[in-house]
């Protein structure tokens, strides 16, 4: 490992340290590396926003593709919004993205999201597993259920009470499935950071954090 | 004891119990057990039925914030992938900080550790803007849409590029994905479309969405976060962070547990504590 190297592993652990402090309380710390984080993204952003359109239109244009200088033009055309006697250009691009866009979308959309998704529900109970003809049924009926929970058209009354009940249930159980891997997804975030601050050389910032934030808490008991 | 006091709980120790459950594994590791599901299997599979000299696409369509739970899963992929001989194109149509972490997972992995060449074996084509439009136009023609690759060399230069025309001759996609639409974009412009068989992972906050297309068989097995990227590493024999993070995971998971039941029974106390009466319980 190099100088350079631990110099901007130090850099790294110090920046996520100033974030985690908002947990302790926010402070000049955490507003401080918070700009760092959207400056520095943003920069980058733009910088590869530069970067496609010189490589995906002025060089096919600069080698003679010419019908190119139409797509730099809608381009430039969504800045017309920035001046307000010209602000009503900005629709042509936007409604050759809109329109291009749905057009793509629903060439596949139907298939891909409907018509597999219902085949998929239409499944069989007689199969030689017990335990995978339960599994079927319960899709099948929770399928429906949940459907019919969504149907607005007459009010949830008589035999209808009970399925759109039944149908609130499953959709409970789907939302409650939904936050646990939010939850675990969350915390892998929070694992892969501490995994690098409790790495060499990083964790010398932690000391530092920690002494930092127990100088802080005594300097508030003093004031108080 | 108040029961009810369980909700006036500092924020701050439940963040303290959380820190300590995630650096102690970490620190000391428990090496609780892990078991290989199903749908990582298939995945797995997926992988391994690519043909000898066939063309992967790795779409890693995520930023930054998301690198904790899919790059420890996109280096997985990588190391699994340059054991065999297999093609392996690089595209992002999500988020411009994609191109770095492909490099930054490079780093990590390393071409000339599996003896593979860039431009040979690997190719990084970066970012390309336009969604949905970017990615129908890559499936209909990939050189009329790609002209370079990240570093600025023409493709007609690259070696690999040769055999790569259409969505047709793509073996295998795997999507890593930090938003619900990209696999479900991968699935309707090239799955439908072209037939292309289509893999991966995500983040764990999208993933219960994307079960159905797993079940209707659209989706050969996906990797859901930390715990998918761990499963499968475990199965290709290459152990590395996200399996040494999985024993923090799971007592992460039980200090979780027990805050939501010792927030109910503080709730519940504070339903059962008498009208102006003594709230002893």
């Amino acid at each position: 490992m190099t100088s350079y190297d631990v110099a901007l592993s130090l850099l790294a652990s110090g920046l996520v340290l100033m974030i985690l402090s908002f947990l302790y309380r926010e402070s000049g710390w955490f507003s401080f590396a918070e700009h760092i984080v959207v400056g520095g993204l943003s920069g980058y952003g733009a910088a590869i926003g530069i970067k496609n359109v010189y490589y995906q239109g002025l060089t096919p244009l600069a080698q003679g593709q010419f019908w190119y200088i139409l797509a730099i033009i809608a381009g430039l055309l969504l800045f017309a919004g920035l001046f307000k006697t010209l602000a009503w250009w900005v629709r042509v691009p936007t409604a050759i993205m809109i329109g291009t866009g749905i057009g793509l979308n629903m060439r596949a959309a139907v298939e891909t999201q409907v018509t597999a998704q219902l085949i998929d529900t239409v499944r069989s109970i007689n199969t030689a597993s017990l335990t995978t003809n339960i599994n079927n049924l319960i899709i099948v009926i929770g399928v429906c259920c949940v459907i019919m929970f969504f149907f607005f058209s007459t009010e949830s009354k008589g035999a209808l009470k009970p399925v759109g009940i039944v149908g609130r249930y499953f959709l409970m159980i789907s939302l409650g499935s939904s936050f646990a891997y939010a939850v675990m997804g969350r915390t892998s975030l929070m694992i892969a950071r501490f995994q690098d601050l409790l790495s060499y050389p990083n964790y010398y910032t932690i000391f530092l954090a920690v002494a930092l934030v127990l100088y802080d808490i005594l300097k508030q008991r003093k004031t108080s | 004891m108040k029961l009810e006091t369980l909700l006036k709980i500092d924020s701050r120790w439940i963040f303290l119990a959380f820190l300590l459950a995630v650096a102690i594994p970490i620190i000391r590791p428990i090496g609780l057990p892990l078991k290989i599901s199903e749908n990582t299997k298939q995945v797995y599979d997926a992988v391994e039925s690519v043909p000898d000299g066939g063309i992967v696409v790795l779409t890693p369509d995520f930023s930054y914030d998301n690198t904790g739970e899919l790059l420890p899963m996109l280096e997985t992929f990588l190391n699994h992938l340059f054991t065999k001989n297999i093609k392996v194109v690089s595209v992002s149509y999500y988020g411009a900080a994609s191109p770095l972490l492909m490099e930054t997972a490079m780093k990590s992995v390393g071409l000339e550790t599996y003896g593979k060449e860039y431009g040979m074996d690997f190719v990084n084509l970066g970012y390309i803007a336009g969604d949905e439009t970017a990615v129908a136009a890559f499936g209909a023609d990939v050189h009329a849409l790609v002209k370079v690759d990240h570093y600025g060399t023409p493709i007609s230069e690259l070696t690999i590029m040769e055999n790569l025309r259409s969505a047709e001759d793509i073996d295998l996609e795997i999507s890593l994905s930090a938003g619900m639409n990209y696999p479900e974009l991968y699935l309707r412009q090239w799955q439908t479309t072209f037939g292309t068989k289509v893999t991966g992972g995500s983040v764990g906050l999208i993933y219960a969405p994307l079960i159905p297309y797993i079940s209707s068989g659209q989706l050969l097995g996906y990797l859901p976060s930390m715990r998918g990227a761990a499963e499968y590493e475990l199965l290709s024999r290459k152990p590395a962070s996200a399996i040494v993070g999985m024993d923090s995971q799971s007592l992460v998971h039980l200090v979780f547990i027990a805050a939501i039941i010792l927030c109910n029974i503080g709730v519940l106390g504070s339903y059962l504590k008498p009208e102006g009466g003594e709230d002893e319980t």
